[in-house]
């Protein structure tokens, strides 16, 4: 090592020099000032660079960040809940009208080995309900009636959800 | 609790204790700070993006991988954010985020901060304040968050080779400003 280089400072500064090489420069220190002078002010900025100050987050930044985190947290449970409780529901009401054409078949019949007969009983008995029902509300009082308790039970049911996301949000200013 | 790895807090919150993440902000939050008031020169800026850092952190936990480390990752969105903010405010974003190439003179700041500062330590902590923007993020993700050369390449999205460079031609110019006063005489 004949001269003292940028890139030899750098690499001893960062522990990279081989055995060898910090042999070389060990020597090239000891016997050339200029090269001692060099690394005296290498060593010198790179220990005053490990000294920087950190700047401190402003106070309460923490607690600003935690708000913002709790506030929007409801209502991204909310909307991750919503599709898995209506197929959830709509799952139920196929089981349920199920499992109701399959007693409604006579045992007799049930025993039969044809499933395909058992199949095709449950849908004569669905269908047959679905007629009843259907009829039930041909009836004109039945209807009127029947539109108009929807209505009032439409209208109910949004001053609740209402009143209730109102309250969800005086809770959630009140606890945050 | 403070013990806890990033790891450790992270599974943490996924498990659904949301209060834990405050920990890895009060980990970061400083340090962070610091390389944005750098970035953005402005304080409020920086508290600004810093929170959405944060958050954007927070929303997308459930896609980080461990096979990485959560500081080299959240700084990644951190510097992200606020070379967003910069090209929105389009100040001085050519100038302070320019190629690595370009020439930069520290003498010109010398006199000014040579007559104003006592000893070394605040001649070359007031230096860096006037390095080039790319150059200053070397310097703080290395020597203050203690990144290495490898994890820095990847928050900056340079090359090793330009890391490199850009931190010891940083280094080589305070060094040169310290051998021009003699300070490197008053070590041991």
């Amino acid at each position: 090592m004949k001269q003292l280089t940028d890139e030899i400072l750098n690499k001893y500064i960062d522990n990279e020099l081989t055995t060898h090489e910090l042999d070389e420069f060990k020597k090239l220190i000891a016997s050339d000032g200029e090269a001692l002078r060099l690394l005296k002010a290498h060593k010198l900025a790179d220990h005053i660079l490990h000294k920087m100050e950190v700047a401190a987050a402003p106070t309460n930044f923490t607690d600003k960040v935690m708000d913002k985190i709790f506030s929007t947290v409801p209502q991204r449970l909310r909307k991750s809940y919503f599709v898995p409780v209506v197929i959830g529901f709509l799952f139920t009401a196929i089981i349920g009208v199920t499992a109701y054409a399959l007693s409604a078949i006579p045992a007799d019949q049930k025993d039969s080995s044809n499933s395909m007969s058992i199949i095709t009983d449950a849908k004569n008995i669905v269908a047959e309900k679905v007629g009843t029902f259907s009829s039930f509300f041909n009836n004109d009082t039945i209807l009127i009636v029947g539109s108009f308790l929807t209505f009032i039970l439409l209208l109910s049911a949004y001053f609740m959800i209402n009143s209730h996301k109102n309250f969800k949000h005086d809770l959630d200013k009140f606890s945050h | 609790m403070k013990n806890l790895s990033d790891i450790e807090i992270i599974e943490s919150v996924k498990r659904g204790n949301q209060s834990d993440y405050s920990l890895l902000i009060n980990r970061y939050k400083d340090k962070a700070f610091s390389l944005l008031k750098r970035m953005l020169k402005d304080p409020m800026d920086a508290e600004e993006v810093l929170q959405d850092a944060f958050l954007k952190a927070y929303n997308s936990l459930q896609s980080f991988r461990q096979d990485a480390k959560f500081s080299t990752w959240f700084y990644k969105i951190v510097y992200n954010s606020a070379l967003t903010t910069l090209a929105s405010k389009k100040r001085q974003i050519e100038k302070e985020m320019s190629s690595i190439e370009d020439h930069f003179d520290l003498g010109e700041y010398d006199n000014e901060i040579y007559s104003t500062t006592e000893n070394a330590e605040q001649y070359v902590l007031k230096m860096v304040d006037k390095l080039p923007t790319r150059h200053a993020l070397v310097l703080i993700l290395f020597y203050i968050d203690g990144m290495s050369i490898n994890e820095v390449s990847q928050v900056l999205d340079l090359s090793l080779v330009n890391v490199k460079v850009l931190l010891h031609r940083s280094r080589k110019e305070l060094r040169d400003l310290l051998l021009k006063h003699n300070y490197q005489e008053a070590m041991v």
